[in-house]
């Protein structure tokens, strides 16, 4: 009797715990097609710029070094990587790699911000600055903009860390652990966007 | 009180300047009178949209009213069931949407695209037709216009440049090249029912022919500020002898007193086709 | 359909937690719809001052000008007119109709239209509430700033909004404001989606729902997909005053690189156009249930109505192009942008045929929603008829940028969308608050409003018509415009009484909430949909037992009903 009940509660759980996915999966769908519109926008306006220009970079303008793009695109790639690392290993309850991997993606979501904060800074050696025609201001407001989501995002993923304790239930966590990893992964597309239309095309 | 000092505030303030008008309500609401070649184009489309706009919004006003009081609770107590989902409905449903769209939608997009490729923006061709050249620049709170002058290049000393004071004259087309200075204006002609935005940066153009000599207005119909409402220019229609004597005067003129140190003289531009 | 128990939060004691920071949809949605009606009265008061300005150019502004513009004694100088303007536009369409239609009908009616305890997200709705009231008071302030609030017109157009052409900080106020709206929006938005995707009674399919709910939902979507892009504009435009980038200037006016004006006009009509939809969509949706309601008959092909919503919605998004036809597109992009707007067409008569169809061989009853949604109908028609002269290209090089344009909007997303506001208002009052509204006084604000509306917005088509163009202070410095005074004193006198009979409204609302003794009966229109098989005013957490739906929302005059005439959705249809 008692046992039945336990199995029907548990089932419960887990349909709630469906359901849960579920409702985040498309709150979460909804809120990326926002934000990928909002930077949509901002290429947009990129590409009006850079077509009606005869030469691009514009004239007197030099194309940046690419050191510091690229290391931002390789940190936050690989920080995808190890957030999705992080989901398997949590997934097989092995919390001790998860511990560790959760940290790196963090830590390497720092490290990307770092690199922004080089680049601004190799600009502004190399005279570009915010009003020095809209090469540069681009190249300015979309990283800000962009690193401004960053920062939203790794707020997000301190969200996680209830995750990390012992033995809590995966599943519990599933879909709170999801949105967090969609958004993360989306900043990373957006970078990559941002990366082959400001410095390399 | 309050209603006392509105009412007769109202009175006569009203009565006291429609008195100096014999204008009928007609002449009231009726646009400025036309004195383009091509403005009838527009004034007819508007015109035909009109009479269809009339004809359906009839439609719905017999539905909407003729239903009401057909179908008052106390005369029509019963509501026929249906879900309008029979075939029958659904066609009637469609065909009202379809014989709106073919027979006003399609008509006057139709006629407005032609009217628009064949006409508004088929710029008259410059190296075939003589036409005169006048560059517009829009700034805050006022047109500057610039002829040619005597050499027929822009942007040189002897260019006539006039200050909110465009003349122009009759049975020749008159190519504009439009651009602002600061923030975007939009030059509009009323009495030949056509405006462009002036934008800083970039080039507009408009084209119009007139027919009528007179004095009309141009004014600036896009927000630019706080003495917007000032933007107003002077439009002199000469027919061709008059014209042809202010020009020369001017271009006379021009040489004697343009200041050529000036650098705001040369604000002009390569005129381009 | 995807149905789960919601958590349920207990009910809250404190007047703090109940009234100010409360996660419960229904006491949201009032929040939004005081919040609305307090910016609908400044932007009505914006109206009246700007119409008294053309009507009485020099004449103090009666009664109250004096306090308001002591340095002119009472006189409208011309630059707080060009605020007066802006900030009445912008009011109204974000910070009066999208609270009161999206906000506040948005989020009492979803949960209870189709059967849920609460929003999906009440964190998020009530965070969504409270960015809303912080971005209607940077707005606020914004109108206390030493050079003003924006004064560039509702659209900011650059280069006049930038630097270049208002220096003060109002406009990056404004800027600023509109962004965390958009904000507030979007949380608002993806809510209501999602919870109108998971949260439907058993039993509801996506055309059992309310046209209510498609409307809010087609409205949500718009907003989820075209507010962002506002934003990014926004967020450009304020690194242009603020930073020094020149993304939108040109010319003469920028000292480095070329920027483009235009660009800002493509990405605000971008959003722009469907935010007109935005605004509508609700609208459209509550007068297309409430004329089944008060004929009680079934919504003539409801199907169809909601799906014509969509594709009403679908076209919105690519039509933006006929607000930007004089500032020269090429023929080719002319006649695509011109095509696709009459394409609208073809939905919207579908659905206007299909309320005419509603109301056709019904049994009516005028009672005051139903006499505002006839005014819809009514007002609808004439806005999307003028809209054909816009749509075309050559009547709108004549008409752009004249009163015949701001005649055409207001009588589609003022008139229509404040008569679907009022009706939606009349109608759930006993649900909302528990009490009825007076009808005889409902019936007088109709009347009193509907002439109101009509002389102005058609007397603005006339004076468009006529020539005279929009956004200038003083028209009659302008001989050719001098024969219109009587008709611009006609204009402002039906605004002043259209404004009178909104103090009707006010009184009616206010004594309803605060002052009625007698209590509404739970369902006092007789009508079916979810929200009436609850008591009035709705109780805590809704539905004790969430119901299972069974029919339609329309289900009036089955003749095989015994005893009345319509059917609650948690009933089967009765067969004969």
């Amino acid at each position: 009797m008692i046992e039945t009940m336990n199995t029907n509660l548990l089932t419960e759980q887990n349909r709630q715990n469906e359901m849960q996915k579920l409702r985040s999966s498309i709150a979460m769908s909804v809120l990326l097609v926002s934000f990928s519109m909002l930077f949509a926008t901002l290429i947009l306006s990129f590409v009006v710029f850079r077509l009606s220009s005869d030469m691009w970079p514009p004239m007197g303008m030099e194309r940046l070094p690419l050191l510091f793009p690229v290391l931002s695109t390789v940190l936050i790639l690989v920080s995808s990587l190890t957030f999705e690392f992080f989901v398997g290993a949590l997934k097989k309850a092995d919390t001790e790699l998860a511990r560790i991997l959760f940290v790196s993606t963090w830590v390497l979501g720092l490290g990307f911000m770092a690199t922004q904060f080089l680049l601004w800074n190799q600009m502004q050696e190399l005279g570009y600055v915010l009003e020095t025609g809209i090469f540069a201001s681009m190249i300015y407001s979309f990283t800000w903009i962009h690193a401004a989501h960053i920062i939203l995002g790794l707020a997000w993923l301190l969200f996680l860390i209830p995750a990390l304790k012992q033995q809590v239930s995966f599943s519990s966590f599933e879909a709170r652990i999801l949105s967090a990893g969609k958004f993360w992964h989306f900043l990373g597309i957006v970078w990559v966007l941002l990366f082959i239309t400001l410095f390399v095309v | 009180m309050i209603l006392s000092y509105l009412t007769s505030l109202f009175f006569t303030q009203t009565w006291a300047k429609t008195s100096t008008s014999d204008l009928s309500w007609w002449q009231v609401m009726a646009p400025p009178e036309d004195i383009s070649v091509n403005g009838h184009l527009i004034d007819w489309l508007f015109y035909y949209t009109t009479g269809m706009n009339i004809f359906f919004f009839v439609l719905v006003c017999a539905g909407l009213f003729g239903f009401s009081f057909l179908y008052y609770h106390k005369r029509h107590p019963k509501p026929y069931y249906t879900y309008g989902n029979k075939k029958i409905h659904v066609i009637i449903a469609t065909a009202i949407g379809l014989a709106v769209f073919l027979a006003v939608d399609m008509n006057i997009t139709r006629i407005s695209n032609n009217d628009y490729t064949d006409v508004f923006a088929n710029f008259p061709n410059e190296n075939e037709e003589e036409v005169l050249r006048v560059q517009v620049m829009a700034q805050q709170w006022m047109w500057n216009f610039r002829y040619a002058g005597a050499d027929g290049v822009f942007n040189t000393e002897d260019d006539v440049i006039t200050m909110n004071d465009l003349r122009l004259p009759i049975n020749k087309k008159i190519v504009f090249q439009i651009v602002s200075k600061d923030v975007i204006h939009s030059f509009f002609l009323p009495n030949a029912r056509q405006k462009v935005d002036a934008i800083p940066g970039r080039l507009t153009r408009m084209w119009v022919e007139l027919v009528k000599p007179g004095n009309y207005p141009i004014v600036c119909a896009e927000m630019c500020g706080t003495f917007h409402y000032r933007m107003q220019a002077y439009l002199t229609v000469y027919n061709e002898a008059d014209f042809a004597d202010w020009m020369n005067e001017a271009e006379r003129n021009a040489v004697k007193e343009n200041e050529l140190e000036n650098a705001d003289l040369y604000w002009g531009w390569k005129w381009e086709l | 359909m995807a149905f789960f128990e919601q958590h349920i939060h207990d009910e809250p004691k404190t007047f703090l937690s109940k009234y100010i920071i409360s996660y419960d949809h229904k006491v949201i949605g009032k929040q939004f719809l005081w919040y609305g009606i307090f910016f609908l009265g400044v932007g009505g008061m914006m109206a009246l001052m700007i119409r008294w300005a053309l009507a009485y150019p020099g004449v103090a502004f009666p009664v109250i000008g004096k306090f308001i513009f002591p340095a002119t004694q009472g006189v409208i100088p011309p630059d707080t007119y060009a605020m007066l303007f802006s900030m009445h536009g912008t009011i109204m369409i974000f910070y009066a109709i999208t609270p009161i239609l999206i906000g506040a009908f948005g989020n009492f009616c979803i949960p209870l239209l189709i059967g849920a305890r609460d929003m999906v997200f009440p964190t998020a709705n009530m965070l969504s509430f409270w960015f809303a009231v912080v971005s209607g008071l940077i707005l606020l302030i914004s109108l206390f700033t030493p050079l003003g609030a924006a004064a560039g017109g509702w659209t900011s157009y650059p280069t006049l909004s930038t630097m270049v052409g208002s220096p003060g900080i109002g406009q990056t106020l404004w800027c600023l404001a509109l962004f965390v709206l958009g904000i507030s929006s979007t949380m608002g938005a993806v809510n209501y989606i999602t919870t109108i995707i998971t949260l439907r009674a058993p039993g509801m399919g996506y055309f059992d729902m309310p046209l209510t709910i498609w409307g809010l939902w087609l409205t949500a979507i718009l907003n989820a997909i075209f507010l962002p892009v506002l934003g990014a504009g926004l967020l450009l435009l304020i690194f242009d005053r603020v930073f020094g980038t020149t993304f939108f200037l040109a010319g003469a006016a920028a000292t480095s690189g070329t920027g483009d004006p235009v660009l800002f006009q493509h990405v605000f009509w971008i959003f722009g156009h469907p935010e007109v939809y935005i605004l509508i969509l609700p609208a459209w949706g509550i007068v297309s249930d409430l004329l089944s309601f008060f004929a009680r008959k079934p919504a003539f092909g409801a199907k169809a109505t909601a799906l014509a919503m969509t594709s009403v919605t679908v076209l919105s998004t690519l039509v933006y192009g006929h607000h930007m036809f004089t500032t020269q597109m090429s023929p080719l992009l002319t006649q695509t942008f011109m095509t696709l707007t009459m394409t609208i067409s073809i939905p919207s008569a579908i659905f206007f045929a299909n309320w005419l169809g509603t109301i056709w061989k019904g049994s009516i009853q005028f009672t005051s929603p139903m006499l505002f949604s006839l005014g819809v109908v009514f007002v609808f028609g004439l806005g999307g008829l003028t809209g054909l002269y816009l749509g075309t290209v050559t009547t709108d090089l004549y008409l752009h940028d004249t009163y015949f344009v701001v005649g055409h909007f207001h009588y589609t997303m003022a008139a229509s969308v404040l008569l679907g506001g009022f009706a939606g208002t009349y109608f759930w009052m006993p649900k909302m608050f528990g009490t009825m509204m007076n009808e005889f006084w409902a019936k007088v604000h109709f009347w009193i409003t509907m002439i109101g509306l009509n002389g102005v917005f058609m007397g603005m088509m006339i004076v468009g018509f006529a020539g005279m163009h929009r956004r200038i202070y003083n028209p009659f410095v302008y001989e050719f415009l001098e024969r219109l005074i009587p008709l611009n004193m006609f204009i402002t006198w039906s605004a002043i009484l259209m404004g009178f009979a909104q103090i009707i409204f006010v009184i009616n609302f206010v004594h309803a909430v605060f002052f009625r003794k007698e209590k509404a009966s739970a369902n006092p229109w007789k009508v079916g949909t979810l929200e009436w098989t609850i008591p009035s005013p709705a109780p805590h957490y809704n539905f004790k037992e969430i119901p299972v739906v069974k029919c339609g929302p329309h289900e009036f005059g089955n003749p095989a009903l015994v005893g009345r005439d319509y059917q609650y959705q948690t009933e089967e249809v009765a067969k004969a």
